[in-house]
């Protein structure tokens, strides 16, 4: 069996396959789609083949590695081209190669007829490979590899339909292509110090140690981080590791959406569906996630990083939730819901509760990819609506998929028995009871309420009342499209059956990688944790019944295209900043990029040619120019003048001779 | 004998008109003569301290300026005729191509 | 000599001036094209001969500063002069790199007019640039960076764009003037080596053999006598690499060049000649006025590095955009090299490296588009991606290699640089952070370009937008070969310059210890 770990290579292989295979060698659409489901379904079965290697006792080693090739090797700076694969990994590699896979398959269908659909199942396979990458690196350079990777793809798949002068709901996909990749790079600096300061103190990148490289890992010796510090001259001194983890959660804000960083989600709409599926639900979006999963043991040191994590976890949830109340558009509802949800996985990660927030991660992963793989069906359903005004009373016309999204929909809200009602009790609970902190278990349960309000409306809106618009004929998609859907609907269905509590599942076989304190379930605990549910589902209940109540019956009549949400009566100026992410995007707008724009042609056009060159390079050269013009008046060719300048000048030399002496 | 500093006082004043007769003068053969002017007037102090000094290396020193300022008178000459030639003037404020 | 007897050095040198050389027999239009390409395609044998060579010897026999293939007349012995040239750790890549990329611009370039001329000035710039890399006495050193000056003047001069005479004008005087102070120190290190140890050299082994052993050495510098010397050499270098703020020559000279990429080929070229000049001798003859200079370089470099980004934003010409973009990446580089340690040093050769090839293809990347459609302005562009789809995914790969994208040249060189200035006991984490802005904002400057030329709706007539042809794309495809293969193994750059870059380091750290 030992031998037989470096098959955990070809899990990212056969996607990088499919990526060169697609872009070089495949012309036809049919054939790309094929190959690029193969490749990612031969990877689900290694993935599956590797977890079977990795829980047999044959092993003994708690994860699998290999490595490739010694990427860098200056001196001491040693880093390897390697992949580990433990629980952990296992998790993520389940998620990214099953759920990835049925994307892949659904693409097929849904892409039909697009204008460049290999290209598409390139980047698709590129995506899934650089994913997998992050996620099985076994240093953090690698995985900054398959974190900029997941960047670039995410900029070449929302650029999908690049020269489309604007997409629904008025974005252009050139401009939010560039929009994410330039975010996530501000994130991606932040990473690029932390790996800096976590080398320069520990000697290496690597997780764990490497025989073969002669380095150690860093995540076992967090501890030694402990009492370093940054000098930082006035503003007195910071503790090293904080500095890491507050890096690190700069790097987390950028790739998973978080307040300030996410604005570049919403926009990403711009993409195709599956591709918001993919990427920016069940996937990279969730790289941040693991990111802090990964380098828990860094967290655990750093107590004043984890307030900031909370903080903008629970800022984010909440901010996001109120904006996806507001949104017009069937997808950007789903996108602001995955910024809010992120927000749980960030603040259970913050909280310390890592199996919360993974487990949050997976089910999250199902239902949304779920959601918008089901609004896809319905966009093509509409004949390319994404307005929700355009719909309505999809319920009767297109069964299947009413059916399908209103799982996954009260997945998202919280209703028992769903997945997501079980991950996300997860997560109240542990903040409640587990880092005692109620505050922060209230805010989610608001949140909780607010989400299933905008679920509900969004159910009313779309297959509720009378179907709106009459130009298209709603119809469901075809098995390519339909298949997938149900398999995830499905798992919706069953997924919570993974951490149940009392039985735990996840969280046990995470607990060699995440080494988290077991829940004790003491009679108190029991209690506490069936009241907090009870109550939870009660607002979510209600809050959902109002907001669906209010969409199918109140204002069904009043909903029309181009006009306001009726309870901006009630709301005004609340409901509008929500509907625009609360002025971030404008804030960036007006005070960075029009500002940096500015100082751009500044420095260009006056600072660099006229000061810099203007006075210190050309300078110099004009005063010569000057000094010589100023001499020449002294060569006029006038005789006379010359005659002066002889006698003038003996006169000076003689008299300096003859006074001399 | 006439004391030598007569002498020199009469080439200082024959130099000093010959200098403001070439800083002056617009005619090129009037510089000229101021030029030659400026050279006998040396030529004049030489024979006097000649004489005074009872050194005759004085007098073949004369001699040298004689014949520097016959040659140069030559060449000078020559270059004023040619220049006229062209430009139809001894007005030497007229001949100022050689500017800066 | 090397183990062949054969001095492969001055016949890699030489070869392209022969062709040059030749260029006065040969009539005919193309066999010109032909003699320059196989005079210089003969040089890139020759260098490659002379790498291998040298990676024998790394594996074979690791001398402590690693294996050099020397070779030595004596010139005027009575002065110290002689002709050494030399190639080690530091110099190898650079001096492969040149006589990989001069086939590339003699290839590229159109001239209409006296196109004999042409390759003669190309190919004479070659031997100039081969020679700077390989010179190890003083003066010859001084000869060949000169000589470099005369045909980029010329070529920029004679085929140049509508102001190609201040362009060429400026460079020259710019550069030249930066060289007159390295005269004075070359000039001066000769008479104070003169004077302390009795032998009168500009052989640069020997002055640095001299400067070598800390409290021990031969020759001892006082810290005001040293600085004056690193000043003199420093300042020639700054300019050569268009450091902040002695850049300006560089907009000009690009936007000036020839649209067919060659000249920009050939700057690029002169620039990486200023990064190894900078570790060369300030970094290999004066360590403790390096170390002594190295914050306030450290600080210039961090703002070349936000303000070259920042510049490029709202530049109008492509070609200017990619002059500030180098500003830039050189600035990133400088601040390597005056990291003062292995990784620093070690980060700035690849970049060095990398700059050369990244921004040449990009450089030949323009020159198809203004070949093409006429124009350099992004605004006047757009959408081209979906008529060419080759051209725009090759340019892609290359705006993210000069991005860093990992995977790809340019993230190896950034790392390693961010991490030896991390580690630095000259600079150190603050220069860092600041520094990494300019990774988020390269990235908006060349993706914005990206996006207004090649994605959006388009502008240009539709026939004129076909994809390119096979001829135009070999040159860029063969390129993007080493942005990749460097990007996943770079240790193949790494490991031939570690001993000699590691002597350095601990020279440096040498020089921390006995101030």
């Amino acid at each position: 069996m030992p031998q037989l770990t470096w098959i955990i290579a070809l899990i990212p292989f056969f996607p990088l396959l499919g990526f060169l295979l697609n872009a070089f060698l495949i012309r036809n659409e049919r054939q790309a789609g094929l190959v690029a489901s193969v490749m990612v379904a031969l990877s689900f079965v290694v993935t599956i083949a590797s977890m079977v290697i990795l829980a047999s006792p044959l092993t003994g080693q708690p994860r699998l590695s290999v490595m490739l090739w010694e990427w860098i090797r200056i001196g001491s700076f040693r880093v390897s081209f390697g992949f580990v694969f433990d629980q952990l990994t296992a998790v993520m590699a389940l998620l990214i190669t099953g759920v990835g896979g049925l994307i892949h398959v659904y693409s097929i269908s849904y892409m039909r007829g697009d204008i460049r659909p290999v290209r598409y199942f390139a980047y698709l396979n590129l995506f899934v490979a650089a994913m997998l990458i992050l996620v099985m690196a076994d240093n953090l350079l690698l995985l900054f590899l398959g974190w900029e990777g997941v960047g670039l793809c995410s900029f070449l798949l929302i650029g999908h339909w690049f020269e489309r002068h604007s997409v629904p709901p008025g974005i252009v996909p050139a401009d939010a292509a560039v929009k994410a990749f330039v975010v996530n790079r501000v994130g991606d600096a932040a990473l690029l110090l932390a790996m800096a300061a976590i080398f320069s103190r520990m000697g290496s990148l690597n997780f764990f140690p490497n025989q073969q490289l002669g380095v150690p890992g860093y995540l076992e010796r967090a501890g030694e981080l402990a009492f370093t510090n940054l000098d930082l001259g006035t503003f007195g001194a910071i503790g090293l590791i904080s500095a890491i983890t507050f890096l690190m959660l700069i790097a987390v804000t950028g790739k998973s959406a978080q307040v300030p960083l996410y604005i570049w989600l919403p926009d990403a709409m711009a993409g195709p569906t599956p591709v918001s599926a993919l990427i920016h639900a069940a996937t990279m979006v969730t790289a941040g996630v693991y990111l802090i999963a990964r380098n828990h043991t860094l967290f655990a040191n750093a107590g004043g990083t984890s307030g900031w994590i909370v903080a903008i976890g629970l800022l984010t949830a909440f901010l996001a939730a109120t904006a996806a109340a507001t949104q017009w558009d069937i997808k950007r509802v789903l996108a602001f819901s995955t910024i809010s949800q992120l927000g749980y996985m960030v603040v259970a990660v913050g909280l310390g509760g890592y199996v919360a927030g993974m487990f949050h991660l997976l089910t999250h992963g199902l239902f949304k990819a779920l959601l918008f793989l089901a609004a896809g069906a319905i966009i093509h359903g509409t004949h390319e609506s994404q307005d929700m005004r355009k719909m309505g009373g999809l319920k009767d016309t297109m069964p299947t998929t009413f059916r399908v999204y209103l799982i996954g929909a009260l997945a998202l809200a919280g209703i028992f028995p769903l997945a997501g009602f079980w991950s996300k009790d997860e997560i109240i609970s542990h903040a409640w009871f587990g880092a005692q902190n109620p505050g922060a278990a209230i805010l989610l349960m608001l949140t909780s309420g607010v989400t299933a309000f905008y679920v509900g409306r969004q159910i009313a809106l779309v297959f509720y009342g009378k179907q709106r618009d009459n130009t298209y004929h709603a119809h469901e998609p075809d098995s390519t499209m339909r298949n997938p859907l149900l398999i995830l609907a499905g798992l919706t269905i069953i997924g919570g059956l993974l951490n149940i509590p009392g039985l735990h599942f996840l969280a046990t076989y995470l607990n060699p990688v995440l080494e988290e304190r077991e829940v004790v379930y003491d009679t108190g605990r029991i209690i506490g944790q069936v009241a907090l549910a009870v109550v939870t589902l009660a607002i979510v209940g209600g809050a959902g019944y109002v907001g669906w109540y209010l969409y199918a019956k109140t204002f069904v009549q009043r909903i029309k295209l181009g006009k306001d949400d009726p309870l901006v009566r009630y709301l005004g100026d609340l409901w509008r900043g929500a509907e625009i992410g609360w002025g971030f995007d404008w804030f960036y707008q007006r005070i960075v990029i029009r500002p940096y724009r500015e100082v751009s042609l500044f420095l260009g056009d006056v600072f660099d040619k006229q000061g810099i060159d203007g006075m210190l390079v050309d300078g110099p050269g004009r005063l010569v120019g000057r000094m010589a013009q100023s001499l020449r008046g002294a060569q006029s060719g006038f005789i006379r003048s010359y005659a002066l300048m002889f006698l003038v000048g003996v006169v000076i030399v003689l008299g300096y001779f003859v006074f001399r002496s | 004998m006439i004391p030598t500093t007569y002498f020199v006082m009469l080439s200082a004043v024959l130099f000093t008109i010959g200098v403001v007769g070439v800083l002056i003068r617009r005619n090129a053969l009037v510089v000229f003569m101021s030029i030659e002017l400026m050279l006998n007037s040396a030529n004049l102090a030489l024979v006097a301290f000649a004489q005074a000094r009872q050194d005759v290396g004085g007098q073949v020193l004369v001699f040298f300026v004689i014949v520097v300022a016959a040659a140069e008178v030559a060449v000078g000459l020559a270059l004023l005729v040619a220049i006229f030639h062209t430009k139809r003037t001894t007005n030497i404020d007229e001949i100022s191509t050689l500017r800066g | 000599m090397n183990s062949f007897g054969i001095p492969l050095l001055s016949i890699a040198t030489w070869l392209p001036a022969i062709g040059a050389l030749l260029m006065l027999f040969v009539r005919e239009r193309s066999a010109q094209r032909l003699v320059a390409l196989v005079a210089s395609l003969a040089a890139l044998v020759a260098a490659l001969v002379v790498a291998v060579l040298f990676f024998q010897f790394l594996y074979v026999s690791a001398a402590a500063t690693g294996p050099q293939l020397t070779e030595q007349i004596g010139w005027v012995p009575t002065w110290g002069l002689t002709y050494t040239l030399t190639v080690d750790g530091i110099s190898l890549w650079f001096f492969v790199l040149t006589a990989f990329m001069m086939p590339f611009a003699i290839a590229a370039t159109r001239a209409q007019q006296r196109p004999d001329a042409n390759y003669a000035l190309l190919l004479l710039l070659e031997t100039g640039i081969l020679g700077t890399f390989l010179a190890r006495d003083l003066i010859l050193f001084y000869a060949f960076f000169e000589f470099t000056l005369i045909p980029t003047a010329l070529l920029l001069g004679i085929w140049g764009g509508a102001e190609r005479n201040r362009a060429a004008t400026k460079f020259f005087l710019y550069t030249f003037a930066g060289s007159v102070f390295m005269l004075l120190s070359i000039i001066g290190l000769y008479l104070v080596h003169g004077q302390q140890t009795g032998t009168y050299t500009f052989d640069y082994a020997a002055i640095a053999a001299s400067l070598n052993g800390g409290a021990g050495a031969v020759l001892k510098l006082d810290p005001a006598a040293e600085r004056l010397l690193f000043g003199g050499f420093f300042i020639a270098f700054a300019i050569k690499i268009a450091l902040w703020p002695f850049h300006t020559w560089m907009p000009l000279l690009h936007s000036q060049t020839p649209a067919d990429g060659s000249v920009d080929i050939s700057a690029v070229l002169l620039k990486v000649i200023g990064g190894y000049g900078l570790i060369r001798f300030t970094l290999g003859l004066f360590p403790q006025a390096a170390q002594w200079a190295a914050p306030a370089i450290g600080v210039l470099a961090v703002i070349g590095i936000l303000y070259g980004a920042w510049v490029a934003y709202t530049q109008q010409d492509m070609k200017a955009l990619l002059a500030y973009s180098s500003v830039s990446h050189l600035s990133f580089v400088v601040l390597g090299i005056y990291a003062l340690n292995a990784q620093g040093i070690s980060g700035a050769i690849i970049q060095l490296v990398n700059y050369g090839i990244t921004t040449s293809a990009l450089f030949l990347a323009v020159a198809v588009l203004e070949g093409r459609f006429g124009t350099r302005r992004p605004r006047d562009l757009g959408g081209l991606w979906l008529v060419m789809p080759a051209f725009g995914a090759v340019t892609l790969t290359l705006v993210l290699a000069s991005v860093g994208l990992p995977g790809l040249n340019g993230f190896i060189g950034e790392f390693t640089i961010i991490q030896g200035a991390w580690l630095s006991s000259a600079l150190g984490w603050r220069f860092v952070g600041v520094a990494v802005i300019g990774v988020i904002l390269a990235a908006v400057y060349l993706l914005t370009m990206f996006k207004h030329v090649f994605m959006g709706s388009l502008r240009v007539e539709q026939s004129n937008s076909v994809d390119i042809s096979r001829e135009q794309m070999l040159p860029l495809a063969l390129l993007l070969i080493p942005i990749v293969v460097i990007g996943f193994y770079p240790n193949l750059i790494f490991d031939p310059i570690q001993p000699i870059v590691q002597q350095i380091s601990q020279a440096l750290s040498l020089a921390v210890a006995s101030r």
